[in-house]
């Protein structure tokens, strides 16, 4: 039961972050392993940055 | 039988949507209920998606779940993510609501609720939900390529350019606009200032939690934030009941216009972590949070309307904004029904995280209705005031006067009851010393939320608190769009200048950096400042001309749009896009003609011009001003909004006419119809080709 309680907050919670467009380090971890075995890794705060600066500097990232 | 379910289902629909219709347009003299607006828009919308999107979705791009998205075939752990359809939604869906959708009907409103309603509820159908979807299913046929350079691609070079050069000037006027908007609802109202004030503070102390104390754990520091926010509601109303500091607080639109070019000077240049990005997590819940209380609120409450279907007003003669119904009302209201800016988004994050084609249909149409759905919202919330309260609080003071008795006298002059006293009760009520002439529709969408929300929770003593939360969540939004517009027009700037001199486009280069970003804050605050010294209130002037550019921007997407569509060999399709185009140009075009050429002074930007220099000469300093030299500034920015509405005009002229020269070359068969989508390999190839 407080598994099914806690998987359950943890699916929210990154349903959440997912819709806020929050940078997703787990997925890109994920890809890096599976695409690009042996490449250089950027850190969670450099990924997180880089994320950032990408959204906030494109024009197609908000309206009206 | 199921077939005859389903047609049983879907006849019942489309005829209860029909009734709600007939209901709303026929009925006179006595006040409809919301309800009928809410089914009428819903039937509207599950019809239109069932049968239209279904339609484009099949016929013309014919979407299929085999063909890989982008986001499949690039994947890169980055921007291009397969990602779940419903994320997708919430994630599109909060980019484009932004403030558009409520100010726009608000303002509308003062032709009754009817015009608003039936191009909120059919602008969209056919329109607005047409055009994300179409930009939509092109881009993601395109690897996710922006308007821009689907403009430049599909079209040619000189529609590409018109676009771009269009975009940074509506990203001007637009946030030159929205904060103005911000402006007129702070000004005067030490509870409202104190609030939006400790916002900053609040996404700095967001921004550093996220970086140093608990690095990454968003979510935490956005519950951190609201709490915050709450607390700012609370310590705004303490500084408005302080005598000592409630003074210091109380300030004039100039000073606010200053402070706000100021601020967003600075939070252009700071690193997007630290205020940025946290303030854009905490507007995001605030956003979808109201628009779950604002449905709620209104299917609990199941309010009147109590705004009459039309107004006298549609005539021409309405003091919110000049102009008559058509075309001042699909200018105004832009957002809801169709805006050009959803085509960048649609362009621009969305199709890089679509795991499938199919999807384009939930996301690209479903969230366009969902957002008409906010702007039916907001015209309802707008319109259960009575019209005395809601002219009083709209119409700027050269229209009603600086009284609660003399605008109680306007009010009546234009056929509808205002008691002065009770217009003062309401004042008090929401915590504020007067809600006369509070245009920009800010205040009177608050007075209307709060309404709604008091009956449902709290009752009339929380009024004041569920009008500051109105106020705050608006402002917060359009702040957070303006800062982010500040920043993107500064790149957009670089990008433009760095062909007169390179070192200008180096992005990480300070000087070029403060120079773009004063060049860009110099701009949209030089309207923002002619906004609030104008004595018609500023929204006259400005609202239209964003409207007329966001119309603009969607033109130019739907001719990008219909250009995909011809180049697919689906020629005989393109009027699913071309029907929307042909109302856009007449709209816009009749629209910027009136703006600039309209004899009414009220109306046209060279006719007012011509009033004032007409009394200054005679040496009759003009109503509203204090000096000749302000009269003089007033006949300059007569002419710079009568420019600014010609380059929209042009603008829109050039690209039709590239485009319709690309379409007849393309339809009479001397140039090849040749799609530039990327071929389709199925995912069962791509396996094969790839292992």
């Amino acid at each position: 039961m407080t598994d099914l309680i806690a998987s359950l907050f943890a699916r929210t919670g990154s349903l959440l972050r997912a819709i806020l467009g929050a940078p997703d380090y787990g997925r890109y971890l994920q890809h890096m392993r599976a695409v690009h075995p042996g490449d250089r890794v950027m850190s969670e705060t450099e990924f997180n940055h880089a994320r950032m600066n990408d959204r906030y500097n494109r024009s197609g990232s908000r309206c009206c | 039988m199921n077939r005859i379910g389903r047609i049983i289902i879907w006849s019942f629909i489309s005829a209860l949507g029909a009734a709600s219709f007939a209901w709303l347009a026929l009925s006179r003299g006595e006040s409809v209920n919301a309800a009928w607006l809410l089914v009428a828009a819903l039937c509207t919308y599950a019809v239109s998606y069932r049968f239209y999107s279904r339609f484009i979705a099949s016929r013309i791009f014919a979407l299929d779940a085999r063909r890989p998205t982008p986001a499949v075939r690039l994947n890169d752990g980055r921007d291009f993510l397969p990602t779940n359809r419903w994320v997708v939604f919430g994630h599109h869906f909060a980019a484009i609501a932004g403030p558009g959708p409520l100010v726009g009907p608000t303002l509308a409103a003062q032709f009754g609720f009817l015009p608003g309603a039936l191009w909120i509820i059919v602008g969209v159908a056919i329109g607005g939900a047409v055009q994300d979807f179409v930009i939509l299913c092109s881009s993601v046929r395109r690897d996710g390529k922006s308007l821009g350079q689907m403009a430049k691609e599909e079209i040619g070079p000189v529609a590409g350019y018109t676009a771009l050069v269009a975009v940074l000037g509506i990203m001007i006027v637009l946030i030159a606009v929205l904060a103005l908007v911000v402006v007129n609802a702070l000004k005067a109202s030490p509870w409202g200032v104190v609030t939006i004030g400790l916002t900053i503070p609040t996404a700095l102390l967001m921004g550093v939690y996220l970086r140093w104390v608990r690095p990454h754990r968003v979510l935490e520091a956005s519950a951190f934030g609201l709490v915050l926010l709450i607390l700012s509601l609370y310590a705004g109303r303490w500084v408005a009941e302080n005598p000592a500091l409630a003074p210091t607080f109380t300030l004039t639109g100039k000073t606010l216009a200053i402070m706000i070019m100021i601020y967003s000077f600075i939070a252009s240049v700071l690193p997007v972590w630290l205020l940025l990005a946290p303030r854009d997590y905490l507007s995001a819940f605030v956003k979808i949070g109201v628009v779950l209380a604002l449905a709620l609120g209104i299917v609990i409450v199941l309010p009147p309307l109590q705004m009459p279907a039309l107004t006298q007003f549609t005539n021409g003669t309405g003091p919110v904004f000049a102009g008559k119904v058509f075309p001042f009302a699909f200018i105004t209201i832009a957002c809801g029904s169709i805006s050009g800016f959803h085509a960048l988004i649609a362009s621009g994050t969305t199709p890089k995280l679509l795991a499938s084609e199919g999807d384009a249909r939930v996301v690209g149409y479903g969230g366009m209705l969902t957002e008409s759905l906010v702007a039916v919202m907001a015209l309802i919330a707008a319109c259960v005031l009575t019209p005395g309260v809601y002219f009083a609080i709209n119409a700027p003071a050269s229209a009603i006067g600086t009284t609660a008795a003399s605008a109680a006298a306007a009010v009546q002059h234009w056929g509808f009851t205002l008691d002065p006293a009770q217009m003062q009760l309401l004042a008090q009520q929401v915590g504020e010393k007067t809600l006369l002439s509070r245009t920009g529709g800010a205040p009177s969408l608050a007075v209307g939320m709060a309404h709604l929300f008091s009956r449902v929770l709290g009752g009339g003593t929380a009024m004041a608190l569920w009008y500051h939360f109105a106020i705050m969540f608006e402002a917060l939004f359009i702040l957070t769009t303006v800062d982010a517009g500040t920043r993107v027009g500064r790149f957009m700037l670089q990008d433009l200048f760095k062909h007169a001199w390179a070192p200008i486009g180096r992005v990480s280069w300070y000087p070029a950096v403060v120079l773009a970003s004063g060049f860009i804050v110099g701009m949209w605050g030089y309207f923002l400042y002619q906004g609030v010294q104008d004595p018609l209130g500023g929204i006259n002037s400005l609202w239209p001309l964003f409207g007329i550019s966001n119309q603009l921007l969607a033109a130019v997407a739907l001719c990008v749009g219909t250009t995909v569509i011809i180049k697919m060999g689906k020629a005989r399709y393109a009027w699913v896009t071309l029907i929307p185009l042909a109302w856009l140009t007449v709209v816009t075009l009749t629209a910027g003609w009136q703006k600039i050429f309209s004899a009414d002074p009220k109306l046209g930007f060279l006719a007012h011009a011509g009033v004032v220099a007409a009394q200054v000469a005679s040496g009759v300093v003009p109503a509203g001003v204090q000096s000749i030299v302000d009269a003089g500034r007033l006949i300059r920015n007569d002419y710079v909004d009568a420019v600014v509405a010609a380059f929209f005009l042009i603008s829109v002229i050039v690209i039709l006419v590239a485009s319709a020269y690309e379409w007849i070359t393309v339809a009479s068969g001397r140039k090849a119809a040749r799609s530039t989508e990327v071929p389709f390999v199925s995912r069962a190839q791509d396996r094969a080709l790839a292992s």
